[in-house]
């Protein structure tokens, strides 16, 4: 699959086979939860983050965090947390009744070939989705070479998605193949408690970031750049050119208003730091998309998924999409028809699109689209999906 | 004992059905006592029970009867097993022999020991309309305590039959008739113009006709109705001698015939009927039939039909099919038959039945077994009785010899037996016919037939050396083996036609048509019971299950279909990766199908994979519909959904001078009828698996919708299609709405074109139309699915996407008819055209030079 990307597995094939018949032995405990972090950015994904704290006063679930980076302060008491590649990660995982991985990297983020046979293995998604992004997974094999068949369905380790709305589904099973269309979970996406949570009741480390970038705007608007590619004009490394973003800046003093960034760099560090007189929004300063989104009064993008997110806050955004060309490779919805603010093509253009919507004219179709991609506006998301694990859990033990 | 109310017995029996289940599950030994004491007569004693018949579990019902019959020590197994060894479940012993007659072989008629006649104990004393028990299982529990019969006892031929020496002055004919497209043909006004002058003809058509075509035969013919009631010529002849003709006329004749459409008339009557007036019989045929007096039994030559009226063979106990019949496409009766109470009963009792066999059985074979074992003299017209079948083998011509003045349809169109050289028909018939329009019988052949089957059957021939070339196609097996070893070429383009209707409309069209003057490419155009004759260069077609078919296949690198290799190709299993399959979409889904439904089961869900996931590709409309077809042609993958639009809607946006000569026609037909009015388009949807069928308009709102189309100038068009199991709106046809069905007008888009509202229940064509820029309605009665209108069938939410109106009854389809004929204001224009944006973004004829593009990239680069 295109646009997907492919790790080489550390653990080796003998390994890697006596794990597959040992899972296949082993009974799986429901209680025994295992959340794994994102295996490039280290962290703990929104959404599965959002689950842990749904479950961290239930004395009855065993909680497992996976990941390779320092522990991170979670705040939950008696929470294990595990090296991936280690035999501890390896047993709770061989025993685990449910897994969560993270969605932009499922089939790469444990070392394993955990089954989904008497375990529920969920796709944790962070946000809609408006590209197909990159999907990790170790290396596919062939499976049409081998069967005669033109698609073969290989060994399925998720068996539940989570998303937010029919269309919602339909991306997300176009980026989790093979999972199926009776596979997806329309509970709302947990991530998105953190948008519509109130502020006191946040995580601290997110309430913490949240008024780490308000404080920083001294009471000033942020108009928020997400971008999601770094295309040709990337000198500056977003999808502006070095001048535009000169005179985005200028447009924003003139007005008051905070010029910040956030590129989504999957982990890695930014190339070069934020452009001068640009607020440096990057998840390695906040690792939570959320804190940023919610400190933001409206968003610039080219095509950023979480553009998208951040329109559910009611708030407006603007596309820019200077080539486009370019853009529909990646695109798994029609730019044009369904992003929830004007979509412009001429960088002279964005100026007076920002203007209309600092003075609160919404796109004529921000609510029709909000409301085709998310069913869900409320912080219950995590306990949707907890009340549906449990009901799940209930059935299998009546 | 009295003989109890059937519905009590049925009832009582369906309460200790669920007694002896409880029973079973906690002390099995218990559960057989209970099956005893009801074989002992016991079932009746408890108070009779309230309520309807008591719906019970069907497989629970078998299994108590099997036990119940396994009890009772009645059912003769290895007799049943002997008789039925044929049978490749019972030769296998994957079922006792019990367990398939308490399944399926007592509603087959199939006896459950040599002294039981099923459908003779049925018949009489049971009701032989309906099927509620099984006439054994009734047996067991009641009528053998009753002393009831369970076989008719032969009678001996009853003295002094009449004969009409002088001929017959007063006989009257009741003539069944059915017709695919609704017309009288020009052989059965020639057949009816012959019977006239023997007869009072009375006819009745199962289906629908217009009175034009009635008016044909109005001056051959006393009365002629066209009625549908689905149950073949007994149902015709029974509506016609209870209801439209009346025994009362019936019984002022000496003589009823009872013939049907399914034969050609070759020579006038005059040397039948002057026969046969002469003959002392009480009822008689053209000739006699017997299933087991044939070659696979040893029987090779005819013998006189008085020899074969005394033929009894072990096998007739077993299975009332094998017993000597006359045929029902000639049947004719004397009074002294008309008289008799249990030959009207038989004619008054024809219920509609789920098999055609089944008719044959209960009523054709019923019917003359009736009549034999009860002493009434029989006789036929041919003297011999012939091996089995003679009017479908070689024999026929020998029979033809002999005067016999009819050809049956079905032994050119079909050919059960094979029978060599059909091809030269008209020449074999025309010394045997005087002045028969042979040429309007090849025009009925052509139009009626599966033009497959006509083929395969004119086919076979004699080969120089004597021996028979059955032109049959290869097996299942060796036809997959032939297709691992044959070459493909990339430029040999397949086009199945659909699986459904048999026809090669819409995108697999709009492609043909794309490269249909392209010599480079081989198009292949594999056919079903349709004719399809195309213009282009380099075009062959050929019966998908002909050799001919199979051999192209087989080296064809492209092949385009609509549903999947599975459905489209027939089950051959053909190698996916040695071709590509294009799978270019049967419309953008609005409701989940395929593998979007929930968890079909195990074997659904085989036969899911094994035809989506030979698709290389599939196409869609626009970014969404592009996900929705991943989603429910899984495992198709998302990056192997070509966005390139959809060829069918090429034909919807192209100019009309730009169109092929034959949708031209179509639309200045489909013009015609129209009228100038305007055309409301009623499409069903595709029902769901789980949809019940049914639905159903009540007079009124029937009455409503064309009551509304009468004042706005408006004429309603129904396009029936097999997949509305409910015929919800085919309801409509006697109403005056127009039958725009795929026989009349095989290119859907041609309807899209002329109408101006379309209403349909969430079907692909809602947003097809919406090509047009004119208003669609989507009205999806309750029954059909949640009472939430964003039910849990549909890909997306409907209400916020569609551009139009959504509806559930008919007065709110009413109001909402008034509505879309108001203008568009501009807000509303824009906003219709943003939804019909969300599923085709791209409005152009070019999908199909798109599709070609793409289809010709995988000649380089392979899958």
């Amino acid at each position: 699959m295109s646009g997907s990307f492919t790790l080489t597995s550390p653990i080796a094939s003998a390994e890697w086979d006596a794990f597959h018949r040992l899972d296949r032995l082993t009974a799986k405990r429901p209680d025994l939860w295992v959340f794994v972090c994102d295996p490039l950015t280290h962290a703990l994904p929104a959404g599965s983050r959002a689950l842990l704290e749904a479950v961290r006063h239930d004395s009855e679930i065993t909680k497992v965090v996976l990941g390779e980076g320092p522990r991170p302060d979670l705040g939950v008491a008696r929470l294990a947390y595990e090296s991936a590649y280690n035999e501890s990660a390896r047993d709770f995982l061989l025993h685990a009744g449910r897994v969560f991985l993270p969605h932009s990297a499922h089939a790469a983020a444990v070392p394993w070939p955990i089954g989904s046979e008497g375990r529920l293995v969920v796709a944790v998604r962070d946000g809609l989705q408006l590209n197909r992004g990159a999907v990790g997974q170790y290396g596919a094999v062939d499976v049409g070479a081998v069967t005669n068949v033109v698609h073969a369905i290989p060994d399925q380790t998720i068996n539940a998605v989570l998303t937010a709305s029919r269309i919602d589904a339909l991306c997300a099973l176009a980026t989790t193949w093979p999972c199926t269309y009776n596979q997806v979970w329309n509970t709302g996406l947990p991530a998105h408690d953190f948008l519509f949570r109130a502020l006191e009741d946040l995580p601290d480390d997110i309430r913490r970031q949240h008024d780490e970038v308000h404080t920083s705007l001294a009471g000033k608007d942020l108009l928020l750049l997400l971008p999601h590619t770094t295309g040709p004009e990337a000198v500056s490394g977003v999808f502006l050119s070095t001048p535009q973003l000169a005179s985005l800046a200028a447009w924003c003093e003139g007005r008051d208003i905070v010029l910040g960034l956030r590129m989504d760099t999957r982990g890695a560090r930014p190339d070069r730091p934020a452009p001068q007189g640009v607020l440096d929004l990057s998840p390695a300063r906040f690792p939570s998309l959320h804190a940023v989104l919610r400190a933001a009064d409206l968003v610039l993008t080219d095509h950023a998924d979480a553009a998208l997110d951040f329109a559910l806050l009611g708030r407006p955004v603007v596309s820019l999409v200077q080539h486009p060309a370019e853009a529909p490779r990646d695109m798994l919805l029609d730019l044009e028809r369904l992003f929830p603010g004007p979509v412009v093509r001429k960088f002279e253009s964005v100026f007076q699109a920002l203007d209309s919507a600092r003075n609160a004219t919404l796109h004529p179709r921000y609510d029709a689209v909000r409301a085709l991609l998310c069913d869900y506006r409320d912080d219950h998301n995590s306990a949707r999906v907890v009340e549906r694990i449990r009901a799940m859990t209930k059935e299998a033990g009546a | 004992m009295t003989r109890p109310d059937l519905n009590e017995v049925v009832v009582r029996w369906h309460r200790a059905v669920s007694v002896w289940a409880s029973l079973h599950e906690a002390d099995a030994a218990e559960a057989r006592q209970y099956l005893g004491r009801l074989l002992d007569g016991h079932l009746l004693d408890a108070p009779p029970p309230a309520g309807d018949l008591g719906d019970v579990d069907p497989d629970l019902l078998v299994e108590c009867e099997v036990a119940l019959v396994n009890a009772s020590g009645a059912f003769d197994e290895d007799g049943y097993a002997d008789a039925n060894r044929h049978i490749p479940a019972i030769r296998e012993r994957q079922v006792s022999a019990v367990e398939h007659f308490c399944s399926t072989g007592w509603e087959w008629l199939r006896n459950p020991r040599a002294d039981f006649d099923m459908w003779w104990y049925w018949f009489e004393h049971l009701d032989p309309r309906r099927t509620q028990i099984n006439p054994f299982v009734h047996y067991l529990l009641v009528g053998r305590h009753l002393g009831l019969a369970t076989s008719a006892s032969r009678q001996p031929e009853r003295p002094d039959p009449p004969v009409f020496e002088e001929g017959i002055t007063r006989r009257i004919c009741l003539f069944a008739a059915y017709d695919v497209d609704g017309i009288v043909d020009d052989y059965v006004v020639h057949y009816l113009q012959e019977l006239s002058r023997f007869a009072d003809v009375y006819y009745l058509a199962d289906g629908r006709m217009p009175e034009a075509e009635l008016a044909k035969i109005a001056d051959v013919t006393k009365g002629a109705w066209a009625i549908p009631h689905g149950r073949y010529d007994f149902g015709s002849f029974s509506t016609l001698a209870e209801e439209l003709v009346g025994w009362d006329i019936i019984d002022q004749y000496d003589e009823m015939l009872l013939a049907n459409d399914s034969c050609y008339l070759l020579r006038p009557l005059d040397e039948v009927f002057g026969t046969m007036d002469a003959v002392a019989t009480d009822w008689w045929g053209l000739q006699g039939s017997k299933a087991d007096f044939g070659e696979r039994y040893g029987h090779h030559e005819p013998i006189p039909f008085a020899a074969a009226k005394g033929m009894h063979s072990e096998r007739d106990d077993w299975y009332c099919y094998f017993r000597l019949h006359l045929s029902s496409y000639f049947l004719v009766f004397r009074k002294r038959v008309m008289d008799d109470p249990g030959f009207r009963r038989r004619l008054s009792t024809v219920a509609s039945q789920e098999h055609k066999m089944l008719i044959v059985l209960k009523y054709e074979i019923g019917l003359s077994d009736y009549l034999l074992r009860a002493g009434f003299v029989c006789d036929t017209y041919i003297p011999d009785l012939y091996p089995f079948h003679p009017i479908y083998s070689n024999d026929y011509f020998k029979l033809l010899e002999q005067g016999f003045p009819l050809l049956k349809r079905n032994l050119i169109n079909e050919n059960s037996l094979r029978v060599p050289d059909l091809a030269q028909w008209k020449e074999r018939v025309r010394p045997f016919s005087r002045d028969a329009p042979l040429d309007s019988f090849e025009a009925n052949l052509r139009r009626v037939s599966a033009d497959d089957r006509l083929r395969a059957s004119l086919a076979v021939r004699t080969r120089p050396d004597g021996t028979v070339d059955h032109h049959r196609p290869l097996g299942r097996r060796k036809f997959r083996a032939a297709d691992r070893t044959a070459p493909t070429f990339d430029h040999w383009w397949a086009f199945p036609v659909c699986a459904d209707e048999h026809t090669l409309t819409g995108s697999e069209r709009a492609v043909f048509e794309e490269v249909a003057d392209d010599p480079s490419i081989k198009k292949i155009v594999l056919t079903r019971s349709r004719r399809i004759d195309l213009p282009g260069t380099n075009v062959v077609s050929a019966p998908i299950t002909s050799p001919e078919g199979q051999h192209h296949l087989a080296r064809s690198g492209q092949v385009f279909l609509k549903h999947g290799p599975l459905v489209d190709v027939l089950p051959w299993n053909l190698s996916t990766t040695t071709r590509n399959f294009i799978n270019l979409s049967q419309g953008t889904p609005l409701r989940r199908f395929g593998r979007s439904l929930d968890s079909p089961d195990a074997a659904t869900l085989e036969r899911l994979h094994r035809n989506n996931a030979g698709n290389r590709a599939a196409v869609a409309a626009g970014p969404l519909d592009r996900l929705a077809m991943a989603a429910a042609l899984y495992p198709v993958p998302y990056d192997a959904v070509w966005e390139t639009g959809l060829p069918r809607h090429d034909l919807v946006l192209r100019p009309e001078d730009r169109l092929l000569p034959d949708m031209q026609d179509a639309l200045r037909r489909l013009r015609e009828e129209v009228a100038g009015r305007r055309l409301v388009l009623l499409v069903p949807g595709v029902r769901s698996a789980k949809a019940p069928p049914g639905l159903r308009f009540s007079d009124r709102e029937a009455a409503d919708l064309a009551s509304w189309a009468r004042r706005n100038d408006a004429v309603l068009g129904v396009r029936e299609s097999i997949s509305d199991r409910g015929r919800l709106f085919a309801q409509l046809l006697p109403h005056g709405a127009l039958n725009l069905g795929v026989r009349r007008f095989a290119d859907f888009e041609v309807l899209l074109r002329v109408a101006d509202i379309m209403v349909s229940d969430c079907s692909p064509s809602l947003i097809d139309f919406t090509l047009t820029g004119r208003p669609i309605v989507s009205f999806a009665p309750p029954a059909e699915t949640d009472s939430d209108s964003d039910s849990d069938d549909q890909l997306y939410n409907l209400d916020r996407m569609l551009p139009g109106p959504t509806c559930r009854t008919a007065d709110q389809l009413l109001d909402a008819l008034d509505r879309v004929l108001l203008p568009r204001d501009a807000a509303a224009e824009e906003e219709y055209l943003w939804r019909r944006s969300l599923f085709v973004p791209r409005i152009d004829d070019q999908a199909a030079w798109r599709v070609v593009q793409k289809v010709k990239s995988l000649y380089v680069t392979g899958p």
